[in-house]
């Protein structure tokens, strides 16, 4: 058990187990309040999902194939959310928590390290994913009368399909603390975040959703659904999700995509644990470089303060708050 | 035993730590001197394994921390200037799981964390979370953490900070026990009475380089005739006067 990487994330199960027995004031109504919005939610989510599926059955194989394509986009949608979850979360996990400072001193081969930090990562970036898609598929599944092979097939295949991207984001952050010469971390989550919102610009403008709103396009409805498919879309782990929930919902098995999934998932652990072995430290060691200040020459900042009619405490007051607002990227 | 050989770390164009070279013996405490932002820790960390050096070797009880970092880590007590202790874990619970990131393992580890928290006057806090914990019992629990897998070495930064005189009396007590046994110490520290008191060698640091080091009479002799340890120390590093202290004042 010590050896296994389990054991790594020993400290925070006790952390949870200390904090859940040892109760503050409010803690129980804190508690009972977010649960009753998660069920909320999460009732929601089933019934809307239940309700829509119900309907797409009157329309014989048009419905079929809606559903179909919806499956497969509501994944594409968490590829890109996951993707980006897993660069943030990776950044902390991986490069920026505290705790990193007593394991590195302990003899944990980084093999151990990794794995310990991958599953922490997961978890962190895919829990709402989870928590979302969980009702979603439940309601697909009740309205289609799914057997019970349908909700085992969406357990096994959220797993790979949320290590994928989550190892695809680990990646470029492994990369971008290698080799990115910007020294704070915040820096790169701002960087990560343009490049997340061009991505999504970049997607919508894929999609086309201003076909939408042709009045001549919507009675060839299929005809609108194949413009937003591409030549890459199958290539991707939301199409491979989709398919093979599909084939399970109708009580089919889809081995291709099942194969698809688990290998891409598996290949992607292999080689971002070698990539991990190979540069984490080095990474590591350059996220712990002090940040350089920025707009440390602002004379004609504190010449413009000097003319102004307030009185010294004022006047550095408001030098300080503006060096301070130039200097933090997150503003 | 600790070796450091050529070491050198450059955050860009700046060099940190610069061709540093030094040896700590088994059953010495060997004293790291120098002024703030001397290279002190960002050597430590080297030694730690928490830094990657730009190039030299750093030799841990026979294992470059570089090729074979965990048999290395296993053999060294590392205690930081800012230690990492899991804030909603009991000190129980802490030195427990320490244990077991040392291979430490059945009965004989809570034997050992009872020992450890009764050297340092810990006991009765062993079921309270550390978040409540005031900062000289965590530097406390911390030392705990670094002496319970018996290391043959110890590198330790600032160990004295933040500690009452009877925690710091401790602190020494358990360093000179700890070095007849022939554990090799490296303790950087600003407290220059410390590093008298406790050092039989000596190695001063400035700007990243080394600039003295020898047997503390060996440093004191530096200066001159003079035998205070501080106003060699100020003399070597270029402390202020008391005359330009005067008049800034």
């Amino acid at each position: 058990m010590k050896g296994a990487f389990t054991y790594l994330l020993l400290p925070h199960v006790w952390s949870s187990r200390n904090r859940a027995q040892r109760r503050e004031p409010g803690d129980l109504t804190r508690a009972f309040l977010f649960a009753a919005v998660g069920i909320g939610v999460f009732c929601a989510l089933f019934y809307g999902a239940a309700w829509l599926t119900w309907q797409l059955q009157d329309y014989e194989e048009l419905g079929d194939y809606l559903l179909r394509l919806g499956l497969s986009w509501i994944f594409m949608t968490f590829l890109a959310f996951l993707t980006f979850s897993g660069i943030v979360t990776a950044l902390s996990t991986f490069f920026l928590s505290d705790d990193l400072r007593l394991l590195l001193t302990a003899p944990v081969a980084a093999r151990r390290l990794f794995y310990a930090r991958f599953a922490r990562t997961v978890v962190q970036s895919s829990w709402m994913v989870v928590v979302f898609i969980a009702p979603v598929l439940l309601g697909v599944g009740l309205a289609q009368c799914a057997p019970a092979s349908f909700y085992v097939t969406s357990a096994l295949t959220i797993v790979p399909f949320a290590i994928i991207p989550v190892a695809v984001g680990t990646a470029c952050t492994l990369l971008l603390v290698n080799v990115f010469p910007a020294r704070r971390a915040r820096d790169l989550l701002m960087l990560m975040g343009f490049l997340f919102a061009a991505s999504i610009v970049v997607l919508l403008r894929m999609i086309r959703p201003e076909q939408l709103l042709r009045a001549e396009s919507l009675p060839d409805v299929t005809g609108f659904f194949s413009t937003l498919q591409s030549p890459v879309t199958p290539l991707l782990p939301s199409f491979w999700a989709g398919e093979l929930l599909f084939a399970s919902l109708k009580g089919g098995w889809d081995a291709l995509h099942a194969g698809a999934l688990w290998t891409t998932a598996l290949a992607c652990c292999v080689g971002l644990r070698a990539a991990d072995e190979r540069w984490h430290f080095s990474g590591y060691s350059r996220s712990q470089e002090a940040p350089k200040a920025r707009f440390t020459k602002l004379r004609t900042l504190d010449v413009m303060a000097g003319v102004l009619p307030l009185s010294p405490v004022r006047r550095q007051l408001l030098v300080k708050d503006l060096k301070i607002f130039l200097r933090d990227v997150s503003q | 035993m600790i070796a450091v050989q050529h070491l050198i770390k450059q955050y860009g164009k700046f060099t940190a730590v610069d061709d540093v070279s030094l040896d700590v013996q088994p059953g010495e405490i060997h004293g790291f001197l120098g002024p703030n932002g001397a290279g002190k820790t960002t050597t430590l960390r080297m030694i730690a394994g928490l830094l990657k050096p730009t190039s030299g070797r750093v030799i841990v009880n026979g294992h470059d921390v570089a090729a074979e970092p965990e048999l290395a880590k296993a053999s060294l007590g590392f205690i930081p200037d800012r230690p990492f202790i899991y804030e909603k874990l009991t000190a129980g619970e802490f030195l427990k799981f320490h244990g077991g990131l040392y291979g430490l393992d059945g009965d004989g580890v809570m034997d050992r964390v009872h020992e450890m928290l009764d050297l340092f006057e810990l006991r009765r806090w062993e079921n309270e979370l550390v978040e409540s914990f005031s900062h000289g019992m965590k530097q406390r629990l911390v030392m705990c953490a670094a002496f319970l897998h018996r290391p043959r070495a110890v590198a330790v930064d600032e160990p004295m900070v933040g500690l009452d005189p009877r925690g710091a009396r401790l602190i020494k007590d358990v360093f000179r026990r700890m070095s007849e046994r022939g554990v090799a110490i490296l303790m950087s520290t600003h407290t220059l009475e410390v590093a008298q008191e406790m050092c039989q060698r000596l190695s001063i640091i400035l700007k990243g380089k080394i600039i003295a080091h020898g047997t503390v009479d060996e440093v004191r002799r530096l200066g001159g005739a003079d035998d205070q340890l501080t106003s060699v120390f100020l003399r070597l590093t270029g402390g202020s006067a008391l005359q330009e202290i005067d008049e800034a004042v």
